[in-house]
């Protein structure tokens, strides 16, 4: 079985090879070879990875780490068995995973909101930045998941204490990464938009933060990762709904695979996340030119 | 130095401050925000307790075993990936389907696995920070300047001297971040294990004592992990300016 999919993707590669000559020559058919060969020669490892643990969970057969197949069969029961007119989702997907992506919505989108006008602040008064910058630099210090035990404290275990905990693990990035965009806006930029009396407003909607961009996406980028982080844990450790609680039931129940197909759920979000993350950001800094390190 | 001092005091006061008014006008229930003078007070008995003492060292070891195993296999892999042609980019997708899951989904799984000691906060820690280890040593030895690679091999340099003198220089302050990286988001992942449920460490400390209705001993605690947290990440700051000495860095 696996000699003849190796078998496959040796000809598949060789295809791709011969595709790309053929490319040169600008026909539909070179320039899809060459796409094929493209996405071939860069995903190969991970379709290698998945192989072998497909391989080594059939040959070492393991109730906490099933195959490969069987948790994509489970993923398709557990996720996507609902009507068409739903988009395939099933009812489990609306019960666990719907109120865990709101709490993530309301949390980060909170923290976008407080997080981008603190830091334009802490960037813009050097007073405000020398008295507060040991204090955020304190509270980035603090594990947030120490805080877990502090914010059922405050909001016992309800949807707050979730939104709580996102909000205050992506704040403090969101803050330090605004203020260091801002504070390193150029400015000879300040000073000519000042002699040209452009007012308040305008200067800090279309100079000050569309040049300090690139490090508030940083913030966004690296604060939805750690939100993700903190929902999860956050799940599991005291609610009643939601991935994390989803993934204690299975673990409770012993149904191993199920918590396996809950995994690949969470990663698919958080790959989701990411990627249209990326978009955006590729949108919103279309103006700056891409280094090297862009386009990798 | 004495100015910076003051105006941290300032920031750090108005802080008490607030924190005072919520108390004053008892917007939050006294259960949930106990009285700063409370927190204060509870310190002595936080140090008095050997659980915290135990429960602290447990946490540092599992978090500097974490440490060194990823900085030694996550650098070694980024360096052997990165070097190798052809096996960047497929690497680079691997790594970001496999850091797409956070490492704190899989905790319960590691406690089934590993059971409740050491050895499953250590590798859910690692899970969790070798991935941007590793993708960050891969950013800095592709981002190498192409030039000083090309005046070493006109120099006739030999294969190991380039890696070396090159390409390792080169690389350093992008390795050096994802460590920096790893130092915090690892001490978060070994703290996040104990909460849900290690035999010990400070995590299961705080836990006992929530559960024991001493809010102002919770506070507490978590504001000594906080500063262990910032002395951790100071000390990494200080040993990248000293020894990290041939890139401008600014501020």
């Amino acid at each position: 079985m696996a000699d003849l999919r190796a078998n496959q993707a040796e000809m598949l590669i060789d295809d791709a090879v011969l595709g790309a000559g053929r490319s040169r020559a600008r026909t539909v058919g070179g320039a899809v070879a060459l796409r094929v060969r493209r996405v071939v020669a860069s995903t190969w490892l991970l379709a290698v990875l998945l192989l072998g643990w497909q391989l080594y969970a059939t040959w070492r057969p393991s109730v906490f780490f099933p195959p490969l197949d069987e948790v994509m069969t489970r993923f398709r029961e557990d996720w996507l068995s609902g009507p068409a007119t739903r988009l395939f989702l099933s009812e489990q997907f609306f019960d666990a995973a719907v109120p865990s992506l709101g709490r993530l919505a309301r949390g980060w989108g909170l923290a976008v909101v407080v997080g981008i006008a603190c830091g334009v602040l802490m960037g813009r008064s050097r007073f405000i930045a020398r008295a507060y910058s040991p204090t955020m630099r304190f509270w980035m210090a603090v594990p947030n998941a120490a805080l877990l035990p502090i914010a059922v404290q405050i909001f016992g275990v309800r949807d707050s204490m979730n939104v709580f905990l996102i909000f205050v693990g992506a704040v403090g990035l969101i803050i330090v990464n605004t203020a260091d965009g801002v504070a390193g806006v150029d400015e000879a930029w300040i000073r000519s938009a000042h002699s040209m009396q452009v007012p308040t407003s305008k200067l800090y909607l279309q100079v000050i933060i569309p040049a300090a961009m690139p490090a508030i996406m940083t913030g966004l980028r690296v604060s939805i990762g750690i939100g993700l982080i903190l929902m999860i844990i956050s799940e599991l450790y005291a609610t009643t709904s939601g991935l994390g609680y989803q993934v204690t039931l299975y673990q409770q129940q012993f149904r191993y695979i199920g918590m396996w197909s809950t995994f690949v759920l969470i990663a698919v979000i958080g790959l989701l996340l990411n990627g249209a993350l990326g978009i955006v950001e590729r949108r919103v800094l279309r103006w700056q030119r891409r280094s090297g390190l862009g386009a990798f | 130095m004495a100015k910076a001092t003051a105006m941290s005091a300032i920031g750090v006061a108005s802080m008490v401050v607030a924190w005072v008014l919520l108390r004053v006008f008892d917007l939050v229930p006294e259960a949930s925000l106990p009285w700063p003078t409370e927190v204060a007070a509870a310190f002595p008995r936080l140090f008095r307790d050997d659980g915290f003492r135990q429960g602290m060292l447990d946490t540092l070891g599992a978090w500097l075993l974490a440490v060194a195993i990823t900085s030694v296999v996550g650098v070694a892999v980024g360096l052997l990936v990165s070097t190798t042609p052809g096996l960047t980019r497929p690497s680079a997708v691997a790594v970001n389907a496999f850091r797409s899951i956070p490492a704190t989904a899989l905790i319960p799984l590691a406690i089934l696995v590993f059971g409740l000691g050491t050895s499953m906060k250590v590798a859910v820690a690692v899970y969790a920070v070798f991935w941007p280890v590793l993708i960050n040593t891969v950013y800095g030895v592709v981002s190498t300047e192409p030039m000083r690679l090309d005046a070493a091999r006109s120099l006739q340099w030999p294969w190991w001297r380039r890696q070396v003198f090159v390409i390792l220089p080169s690389a350093l302050p992008s390795i050096v971040t994802g460590l920096r990286l790893a130092v915090g988001t690892s001490l978060v992942v070994v703290i996040s294990a104990e909460l849900l449920g290690a035999r010990s460490g400070v995590g299961t400390v705080l836990v006992a004592y929530q559960q024991a209705l001493a809010p102002e001993v919770v506070y507490a605690g978590t504001i000594v992990v906080g500063l262990f947290g910032l002395a951790l990440y100071t000390l990494m700051v200080q040993a990248e300016a000293r020894f990290i000495t041939w890139v401008p860095r600014n501020g």
